[in-house]
């Protein structure tokens, strides 16, 4: 998905994931065997159980999807502390799981037990974006996954991000890098001032093309 | 010359060591007894040791001094516990009082109207539910309105207070005993229905342990349980929790109900173990103190123990240094407040380093 940002990528998201009251419209979830769900008019949990994972990246980095005083293990837990029938929460599996996300993604943590606001920005991210891959998801949302992420880093989430593809998850991807855009997406949706510039196929367009649908709608040029 | 690092400047902390940390805490008490015992010098020509013994005397000087101590720690300590998870989820109660107040209403008119009709047991269990339900209702009602229309807490909880406080001036006109006095005495001297169980000789042993047993399963419940997970994320943000799929009005009425229903147990030790009666003035402040308890703790209600135990003997010991000396009342709060200043700094000093410039630089 591209766009200038602020042009309706988080609102579009939000909406998909049940955070967002829509006006009109639809989404529709097609399930491998066939059987539709319509998402619209259920909340979020309703949303995420069907596998629906919305792993957004706001400017600020914490104000969604982590808590920054709570430390790594209970970030985890965020997703998943409603499981089984106990009153009690069950840290041992979060703990093992932040333990798995900071070995596979090199998270630079001091430990487990450090609160996520002491992490640097791109070790955030990779601790976001680890737990909403692990959940499992058939549909991952993902925006601006990369930002304000050094090279490094940033190729190790596009790897993960084309790994859950190749897995069979539809991913849907908001970045403002436009050669990264080419290549990573089959098709390209972009959105100009809160409308569908248009839908075109990622691997016939070029960026001069996306760039001139981002700024005017339809993307033509006037005579 | 100006490009001088300043003279002095902070820097955030990165996590101390608890060791260090109570360290740091500990320097802090010692540095407050002898700012206090230089002025205590300089203004009474006091001995500073004898007044620092006789505060001590004051909260553990008799057997008695020292249970009426315990008991009030207690009740201190209860509020705050009850304010925790509210605290925690970031919903600033200032209700305390009027929760306990209700909490005490209701027990005084089950006392007042049930007293000898039904079984000791009986009253007593009913005292117990309408207690604890009048002050679950009273922190239902601003959390509510949170809830629904994001109206403010701190102004909401507040309001009820004095709608509480009215509403104990009115019943106490209504069942004064002797009529005309403005008071309603002790609550069936003659029968003790209603009151609750001494255990042994021990006047205030049952509200210590209910205190005590309050603490621990309060510090379970946030600690371990879902629901304290699920409060603590409200508090953090908001937005986050929505985005998980937590239901956040009713994580905040949930939580209030619990806080008010902890509030109105405290009103109900107050009057159905402690004083046997009601007045406006039953509370005495413990809604509002309970705030600086539960601060001074970070909300963790292990650690209120001991801030309550803190500001308890720092209240007691203070009323004694007016009395044994003669001293203006206000002589002891000044010393109550240095020492608070001390503690309360402290916690800048674990939080920042301070850096003073070396020379050359």
């Amino acid at each position: 998905m591209a766009g200038i940002s602020g042009s309706g990528q988080k609102e579009l998201l939000e909406a998909i994931a049940g955070l967002q009251p829509v006006e009109k419209g639809t989404v529709t979830y097609i399930e491998d065997s066939g059987e539709t769900d319509e998402l619209i008019g259920k909340d979020p949990l309703e949303i995420a159980k069907l596998g629906v994972a919305l792993s957004f990246v706001p400017e600020d980095r914490l104000g969604m999807g982590l808590v920054g005083n709570m430390d790594l293990t209970d970030n985890m837990m965020l997703r998943s502390f409603r499981e089984g029938n106990s009153v009690f929460t069950d840290r041992s599996a979060p703990h093992d799981l932040a333990g798995r996300v900071v070995n596979e993604l090199e998270v630079n943590t001091p430990g487990l037990s450090t609160p996520v606001r002491r992490l640097s920005g791109g070790n955030v991210q990779k601790v976001l974006v680890g737990r909403e891959i692990s959940s499992a998801p058939t549909v991952l949302l993902t925006a601006y996954a990369v930002r304000g992420l050094d090279i490094n880093s940033s190729y190790m989430i596009y790897d993960l991000i084309n790994q859950q593809k190749k897995n069979g998850v539809a991913v849907v991807y908001v970045g403002e890098d436009l050669d990264v855009l080419l290549e990573l997406c089959d098709r390209i949706l972009v959105l100009c001032g809160g409308r569908v510039s248009g839908i075109v196929d990622g691997r016939k367009i070029t960026k001069n093309e996306v760039g001139m649908m981002m700024t005017k709608l339809g993307g033509k040029q006037d005579a | 010359m100006h490009n001088k690092t300043p003279l002095i400047r902070l820097s955030k902390r990165k996590a101390l060591p608890t060791s260090k940390a109570w360290g740091i805490r500990l320097l802090a008490i010692l540095l407050s007894l002898v700012f206090c015992a230089v002025l205590t010098m300089l203004v009474t020509d006091l001995n500073p040791v004898k007044v620092f013994a006789t505060m001590f005397q004051g909260a553990f000087g008799t057997v008695r001094k020292t249970w009426t101590t315990g008991q009030e720690i207690a009740m201190l300590l209860l509020v705050s516990v009850a304010l925790a998870p509210a605290f925690m989820m970031h919903f600033w109660n200032l209700g305390g009082e009027g929760q306990i107040l209700i909490g005490g209403l209701a027990t005084a008119a089950c006392m007042i109207l049930l007293g000898g009709k039904i079984p000791n047991g009986i009253l007593i269990l009913v005292m117990t539910v309408s207690a604890m339900a009048a002050g679950a209702i009273w922190a239902f009602i601003p959390a509510f309105f949170k809830a629904k229309w994001n109206t403010n807490e701190t102004l909401f909880t507040l309001m009820m207070n004095y709608v509480a406080t009215q509403l104990v001036a009115y019943y106490v006109i209504i069942w004064e005993v002797p009529k005309g006095s403005g008071k309603i005495g002790i609550i069936n001297q003659s029968t003790e229905a209603g009151w609750l169980p001494q255990i042994g000789s021990y006047k205030y042993l049952l509200n210590i342990l209910i205190a005590l047993a309050v603490t621990v399963l309060m510090f379970i419940y946030m600690r371990y349980s879902k629901h304290g997970y699920e409060l603590t994320v409200v508090g953090e943000s908001e937005r986050t929790a929505r985005y998980v799929g937590i239901k956040v009005e009713k994580v905040i009425v949930r939580t209030l109900i619990l806080s008010g229903a902890v509030c109105g147990l405290t009103g109900l030790l107050l009057v159905g173990s402690t004083n046997h009666t009601i007045t406006t003035t039953i509370a005495d402040n413990r809604g509002f103190t309970a705030v600086m308890v539960a601060w001074l703790a970070k909300f963790n209600p292990i650690s209120m123990i001991l801030s309550s135990a803190l500001l308890i003997f720092l209240k007691r010991g203070a009323s004694e240094i007016s009395t044994m000396y003669h001293l203006n009342q206000s002589f002891g709060d000044i010393l109550t407040g240095i020492i608070l200043f001390f503690i309360i700094g402290s916690e800048f000093f674990i939080q920042y380093q301070i850096h003073f410039r070396k020379k050359g630089q």
